[in-house]
């Protein structure tokens, strides 16, 4: 399985490629008011409004500083990342380890994206 | 079809809502502010003679306060109320233009879950460049927060 890779929350995360619809460097923003926190407002993805779901936001990371890329998926939202990293083949993945009791950290498949997002 | 569409600031955001439902747009004036009121309740002023309650805009949608300036505005609209007309003035930044829309020019919000529903967005337009919010006048306040600014206004709906 391919996987890609970017930067945000200052960790690496990946996330399927096959998710992946497309890369945008260059997009616009539009805040919409009264949305969870973690989202943004809508990109102009060619004439469709699409969420843009912040990754910094959704993981609880703090920086807000470099911006940065869209990943669109084909699920319709576009994730707001720092930078793209790479693509790797993924041929297992480790479940998860947490501290006990204590905080979780980024979540690290696919599945909890979306979770976290919707 | 098309329709015509108020355009203003909010945060310094665009927004329009349609021309049928403004009954008036006045400069800002001073108004009286009712104790006990929500945060996003302006005050109460006198519109020749109708005690009108004013909601500041950014404020219902979690933007802060409409700061004070020689370009804040009160749009005034009537919403439906218990089978009647509540009229009411909506505070905002600044007023700017008449929009002309289209009906396939409007596109729906997009899906952002389930749990999300946004209210105040009749739908999304292109029609002045990059994307404007539409607000939906009559649901973009709850019926209980009607209720709190038709007692604040102290008059009957007829």
């Amino acid at each position: 399985m391919d996987s890609l890779t970017f930067r945000a929350a200052e960790a690496t995360l990946g996330i399927p490629m096959d998710d992946v619809q497309e890369i945008l460097d260059s997009w616009t923003l539009t805040p919409l008011p009264l949305l969870p926190h973690a989202f943004r407002g809508v990109t102009d993805l060619r004439g469709t409004p699409v969420p843009v779901a912040d990754v910094n936001r959704l993981v609880g990371g703090t920086s807000e500083a470099h911006r940065r890329t869209l990943v669109v998926l084909r699920s319709s939202v576009a994730l707001l990342v720092d930078a793209i990293d790479n693509v790797i083949q993924v041929d297992r993945l480790e479940p998860a380890r947490m501290s006990r009791g204590g905080s979780a950290g980024p979540p690290t498949a696919s599945k909890s994206w979306r979770e976290k997002a919707f | 079809m098309s329709s015509q569409y108020l355009t203003f600031d909010v945060d310094r955001e665009r927004y329009a809502l349609p021309i049928l439902r403004v009954r008036g747009i006045l400069e800002y004036q001073p108004m009286t502010r009712v104790p006990g009121s929500s945060p996003f309740v302006a005050g109460v002023f006198n519109n020749a003679g109708a005690v009108t309650p004013v909601i500041d805009l950014a404020a219902r949608l979690g933007l802060g306060k409409t700061p004070l300036t020689n370009r804040t505005c009160l749009i005034l609209v009537g919403l439906d109320y218990e089978g009647g007309e509540l009229p009411i003035g909506l505070m905002v930044e600044s007023v700017r233009d008449v929009l002309e829309i289209h009906g396939e020019e409007i596109l729906p919000a997009p899906d952002f879950g389930s749990r999300i529903r946004l209210d105040y967005l009749a739908g999304l337009t292109r029609a002045a460049g990059g994307f404007t919010a539409l607000l939906d006048v009559d649901r973009f306040l709850a019926a209980e927060e009607l209720l709190e600014i038709s007692r604040t206004a102290g008059q009957t709906v007829n």
